[in-house]
């Protein structure tokens, strides 16, 4: 089995970033409180190395994530809000919000650490359909 | 069809337990599994030191059996299991620890195999915490 795996590695290497699938990386939990949260950026990032179309949604508590001036040091954790800004390094194609989350949670643009250009925030209905033109969907 | 499995459960919750019987009915039904990849504190489904009591369900042995019978590929993301202490001999060694315990049917690998699963399955379906 293990055979099996060096020869799908080495595979990627050849083929190198996949263009043909779009896949949407579907952040729906807090961004401190469980390592899923950290765990997810870890999983993007790496995902962005391998495939050339992604969107990142944040939806429900995922939205906390956005939020700016966190100060994650005073619970010693990493800072998510710092690994989000890398993700313009990272290729991320498109980032999506859903705009019925933001208003359950009372919560406006100017409260949030992205650029208003560089995302885009969608209701539940735009969100879905932008949801299904994709070929594979990952769930935090 | 062919599918892919995340599963980010720990094998003492009821979704640890809904993934496996997904992938059991799915592989009954004819369908294929590219991969089942086990992320977040999924990866203690991989250990070998738990003892399950006699007259309980073991969830790691209905897994192995399931790779037995349809040779599916069991990954336990290397970096997680890492962090919570999941080793094989190979990783006992780098790292410099005395013991491992990566059980037999898992293999330690990176996030570039959920990236891989995703791209190459028709669906991929998360079991989350």
């Amino acid at each position: 089995m293990s055979q099996n795996i060096n020869s799908t590695i080495e595979q990627s290497d050849v083929l190198g970033k996949s263009e043909q699938k779009k896949i949407a990386i579907i952040v729906r939990c807090a961004p401190y409180g469980q390592s899923l949260a950290q765990e997810a950026m870890d999983a993007i990032l790496a995902i962005s190395l391998y495939c050339e179309h992604i969107s990142v949604v944040f939806i429900g508590d995922g939205v906390f994530q956005l939020l700016a001036n966190q100060k994650s040091q005073l619970i010693d954790n990493k800072s998510i809000e710092k690994q989000l800004q890398a993700f313009s390094l990272y290729d991320i194609e498109q980032v999506l919000i859903c705009q019925q989350s933001l208003n359950q949670r009372n919560l406006t643009m100017e409260q949030l650490s992205v650029n208003e250009n560089d995302v885009k925030v969608l209701d539940k209905t735009a969100l879905n359909a932008t949801i299904r033109a994709h070929d594979s969907l990952l769930t935090f | 069809m062919n599918l892919s499995v995340a599963i980010y459960a720990a094998p003492s919750s009821q979704t640890a337990y809904t993934a496996y019987q997904f992938v059991r009915s799915a592989l009954q039904q004819g369908h294929s599994i590219y991969r089942v990849f086990f992320y977040a504190d999924g990866a203690y489904q991989g250990t070998d030191l738990s003892c399950i009591p006699q007259g309980e369900w073991s969830l790691q042995d209905a897994w192995k059996n399931l790779s037995d019978e349809y040779q599916i590929d069991l990954v336990l993301c290397i970096a997680a299991s890492l962090k919570r202490g999941m080793l094989n001999s190979e990783e006992a060694q780098r790292y410099d620890k005395k013991n491992h315990n990566v059980a037999d049917h898992f293999d330690l690998s990176g996030l570039g195999q959920l990236a891989d699963a995703a791209i190459m399955s028709d669906r991929m379906i998360t079991f989350g915490e």
